[in-house]
């Protein structure tokens, strides 16, 4: 099977709690890019260089067709407000993984550090164990931002490790327990 | 106590602040503690305080203490 088979396998649009997710298409790229390199965004990246015209157009040719990761622009009331990604870490494709490691950010300043922010990451979190049949999510950290600690704690994550990065992973059990009580608050 | 220190009460406790450091214009971002986490807990402590259920938007609506008066008002509280 071609990863363009295996790519047409993942939902390019996840939608619920209020929010839609949608596949990252050429179009967007420029805003995507300008908005990763807003030091508001890129001082809590694990990259932190400048991405330019040309890298972005390749990081997309890269990423369009592969089965190993996802990225989404998330939207709100039919607004582009952030973006979501999922990836393996293992190089093994998403449906199926044993682990899978999300991300995201809110860009639009109306919504940063809001409620909102938790449900993408519900409806991400969805995706991966329920769709994609992972076992277990991770995330990584860095150990200065305080507010995506708290938030992955909030959504059931446990520390596993803390060096350079504080890694996070959260299992399907805690999951559904933990996100009773953000689900509890999405009334749509 | 006051309508309105009650609710400069409720949003110091649930962003874990002293009660000074809050005021009408505080608003999202303005201060590190006010974060999603921390939104959602002060959410709660108002639903619970006022004996509310805040549609979703208007939870996320909620960016500053004004907006939160101006919210709970639709709900008949007077703050």
């Amino acid at each position: 099977m071609t990863n363009s088979n295996l790519k047409g396998m993942l939902s390019p649009i996840l939608e619920g709690n209020g929010v839609c997710l949608r596949a990252i298409e050429e179009q967007d790229l420029e805003m995507v890019r300008q908005w990763r390199n807003d030091p508001k965004i890129s001082q809590f990246m694990l990259t932190q260089h400048t991405i330019s015209i040309e890298q972005q157009k390749q990081w997309y040719e890269h990423i369009r067709d592969i089965e190993t990761q996802q990225h989404f622009v998330i939207e709100y009331k039919q607004q582009p407000i952030g973006i979501a990604n999922i990836r393996t870490l293992s190089g093994d494709q998403l449906l199926g993984a044993e682990t899978i490691e999300p991300g995201l950010y809110i860009y639009d300043d109306r919504y940063r550090g809001s409620f909102l922010a938790f449900c993408p990451a519900l409806t991400l979190n969805d995706y991966c164990f329920d769709t994609l049949r992972c076992n277990k999510i991770i995330a990584r950290v860095l150990p200065n931002n305080d507010a995506a600690f708290r938030f992955n704690a909030m959504l059931g994550y446990a520390e596993v490790s803390r060096e350079e990065l504080i890694t996070m992973e959260l299992l399907k059990a805690q999951y559904q327990l933990s996100s009773e009580k953000i689900r509890k608050f999405i009334r749509y | 106590m006051t309508q309105n220190s009650r609710l400069y009460t409720v949003f110091a406790e649930a962003l874990g602040v002293q009660i000074d450091q809050i005021s009408d214009e505080l608003k999202y971002n303005s201060i590190p503690s006010w974060d999603s986490t921390a939104h959602m807990v002060l959410i709660a402590a108002l639903e619970d305080a006022y004996d509310v259920m805040l549609d979703t938007d208007d939870i996320i609506d909620m960016s500053s203490v004004v907006k939160a008066k101006e919210i709970l008002a639709k709900y008949d509280v007077v703050v």
